[in-house]
């Protein structure tokens, strides 16, 4: 099982992450063999100064260009929204 | 109105002509520098981190300046920017050239060059998306990926 974490930035007083004028989506499921199961959970951290271990083009992780770890940041949730969760089966 | 006033708007009119060229050219300036520094970042930045958020800059600037007061040089050097091995550093590379639209029609060869090795990253996001889109907006109907 491969897991990580990714991370998007949104601007003060924006509704989009920062890719929104440079690519028509940010984000996509990608996962291997088909009926391979993905799980992903996301939330909205006000604030957050994203640790130095999320790097950007991070070959242990399938996260892209997007900042990455695979290393649990324990980041806090204090101030997050609660997880929004989704599965894809790979088709 | 007396005729003595006309040679007072006129002055007016000339003195308010100078200092919007003069605030044009600040922004010129200030463009110039931005881009110039956020340029030095990609390209001398310590980490993938830092070279990436300078390329981001790039995209920014480009993304508030009118494409037109973009110098020809300016443009050859985010075209050299394509060159990075950096995934991350071409995908907002091309998104400031798209930025630029029809003005950035120098860099279609390269970009149209990036796209198929583009097409074979896999991750949430790449460069491949940002590329069609830059060709896009430059006024090119971009391939579409091979299956």
């Amino acid at each position: 099982m491969i897991q990580y974490w990714e991370a998007w930035k949104v601007n003060s007083g924006s509704a989009f992450t920062t890719y929104k004028n440079i690519a028509p989506y940010d984000d996509q499921f990608i996962g291997g063999p088909k009926g391979n199961k993905v799980s992903a959970s996301a939330r909205f951290y006000e604030g957050l100064a994203l640790p130095s271990s999320f790097i950007p083009n991070n070959r242990a992780t399938w996260a892209g260009v997007l900042p990455a770890t695979n290393v649990n940041p324990r980041l806090p949730t204090l101030d997050a929204t609660p997880p929004v969760n989704r599965t894809w089966i790979v088709p | 109105m007396s005729i003595n006033s006309v040679p007072k708007i006129f002055f007016v009119a000339l003195l308010a002509s100078s200092f919007f060229r003069f605030a044009f050219a600040g922004d010129d300036l200030m463009f110039k520098t931005k881009f110039n520094s956020a340029v030095a970042g990609v390209r001398n930045g310590g980490t993938a981190t830092i070279r990436t958020e300078a390329a981001q800059h790039l995209a920014e600037l480009t993304g508030k300046v009118d494409p037109k007061s973009v110098d020809d040089a300016a443009i050859r050097e985010l075209i050299c920017l394509l060159d990075s091995n950096e995934d991350s550093v071409r995908m907002w590379v091309a998104g400031s050239l798209g930025n630029l639209g029809p003005r950035a029609k120098g860099a279609v060869p390269k970009l149209l060059e990036l796209l198929p090795g583009a097409d074979r990253l896999r991750g949430s996001l790449t460069s491949a998306p940002a590329i069609r889109l830059a060709l896009t907006k430059i006024g090119v109907n971009p391939p579409a990926p091979k299956p």
